[in-house]
């Protein structure tokens, strides 16, 4: 080989390297349907996104599985829920991740709702995180502001684009927030009490005047005792509830005790953790669905 | 050996009993008349003033999910009764404005209930203005 044919194969070589820096991508894996959507319209093409749990999957019953980890393990940046919701399997997770893999718990960053020892069902615990920040619009705001600086942390060279991005996803959260505001608007005020299986509405109910009763506690997997489930049939009455919405998750002769009981119908399902098939499978989708459902059923 | 006749009846008796209890439940409900909701429903004649900054204005306000009052303002203040349910737990009333100037103007609205407790909400704009304004009386 001549000098000049090295000169040659260095220069295809140096080539090759740059478009492939230029062309490089942050690697994320992502263990929230929502995260997924943030990710995806705040990096757009300098970002690939694998989503751990799908749509309609139960984060709460979530087990790491060594394909899962694989992919974790071959991102850049992994991103959580937060606020509890990977707990079962955090440590796991973060002891078998490279140093190089970030992971960034993006509930963390943003403020909680707790649930007390004196509201729960088990006296003596200590004050729990509610992990269902994705549930208020605004919440879901900062996680993209979260999701947007970590992106300009890890790639300098796109800095412009992961704002502009953001700043369009932003729009759209407070177009839907002002949606939501209209549509909850025809329910009178009086009439807003949420009855729903498990505890994954308070954030939606802070942020738009809801009372919530919830049958089971923060997670799917709470069985709730039977004075519980009487005072939740006694309050349904008081207040004159008119539906109520109940999950497969709930032991299905609680859900026929209830609407028996208490006279209320089924007001229909909900996406109560994260995107789902159908119309969840977007969170603009979701949350109208939720919405739309919720208020015409309550009418 | 399965058993004595006698013992054999005897559980088919017992079985017929025990499917009587959830067939009793399920008449029991059917005979208990449902209980009223606490919830009231008395409906307040309730005052609402209107001030805008700027002329001319059209507004429209709804409550409910239904038109409550459009108008083209030519004056300043106007001032309507309705008949509305005013609950503890207050009202929405979702308050669209179009100004013709592009300048910052503001409408201000005022819910004023028999008792003579009132309350009021502005809303800013530039050219227009769209919210949802919550009105109660602990706030
Ligand atoms: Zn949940």
């Amino acid at each position: 080989m001549g000098l000049q044919s090295g000169c040659k194969v260095f220069c295809v070589c140096f080539l090759l390297f740059s478009t492939a820096k230029l062309q490089a991508q942050i690697k994320v894996a992502s263990f929230s349907t929502v995260l997924s959507e943030i990710a995806e319209k705040v990096g757009g093409k300098n970002v690939t996104v694998t989503s751990l749990i799908k749509p309609g999957q139960d984060p709460h019953e979530y087990q790491l599985t060594p394909g899962d980890l694989s992919a974790a393990s071959a991102s850049d940046l992994v991103l959580l829920s937060g606020k509890g919701m990977e707990a079962t399997y955090l440590v796991n997770l973060r002891d078998a991740l490279l140093k190089r893999v970030q992971v960034l718990a993006v509930g963390d960053q943003i403020p909680s709702l707790t649930k007390g020892a004196d509201e729960g069902k088990e006296p003596g615990k200590e004050e729990t995180e509610d992990p269902h920040w994705w549930n208020s619009i605004s919440e879901t705001e900062k996680a993209t502001v979260v999701v947007r600086d970590a992106f300009v942390h890890l790639d300098g060279q796109h800095i412009a684009d992961y704002q502009a991005s953001a700043t369009a996803y932003l729009a759209a959260l407070r177009e839907l927030d002002s949606w939501v505001k209209r549509k909850v608007a025809e329910l009178p005020r009086n009439q807003r009490t949420l009855v729903t299986s498990h505890d994954a509405f308070q954030y939606f109910a802070k942020d738009y005047g809801f009372q919530i009763d919830s049958i089971e506690g923060l997670t799917t997997d709470q069985e709730p005792s039977v004075g519980h489930v009487t005072a939740i049939i006694a309050e349904i009455k008081k207040q004159g509830v008119k539906a109520i919405f109940l999950e497969n998750t709930l032991n299905p002769k609680v859900s026929v005790e209830i609407t028996r009981e208490s006279g209320a119908r089924s007001g229909g399902s909900l996406y109560a953790d994260g995107l789902g098939p159908g119309d969840g499978e977007t969170y603009a989708g979701m949350f109208q669905h939720n919405v739309t459902t919720i208020v015409d059923a309550l009418k | 050996m399965r058993g004595s006749p006698l013992v054999q009846a005897g559980l088919v008796v017992a079985a017929l009993l025990l499917l009587l209890i959830p067939l009793h439940r399920l008449t029991q409900r059917e005979q208990r008349p449902p209980e009223p909701p606490v919830v009231s429903s008395a409906s307040k004649q309730v005052h609402l003033a209107v001030r805008t900054t700027a002329l001319p204005c059209r507004f429209q306000i709804t409550f409910l999910g239904k038109t409550l009052w459009v108008e083209d303002a030519s004056t300043p203040e106007l001032a309507k009764d309705f008949d509305i349910n005013f609950p503890k737990e207050g009202i929405d009333l979702v308050v669209d404005v179009t100004w013709e100037t592009k300048a910052l103007a503001a409408l201000e609205i005022t819910v004023s209930l028999p008792d003579g407790n009132a309350m009021n909400k502005t809303l800013w704009g530039q050219g227009t203005a769209n919210e949802v304004l919550t009105f109660r009386e602990d706030e």
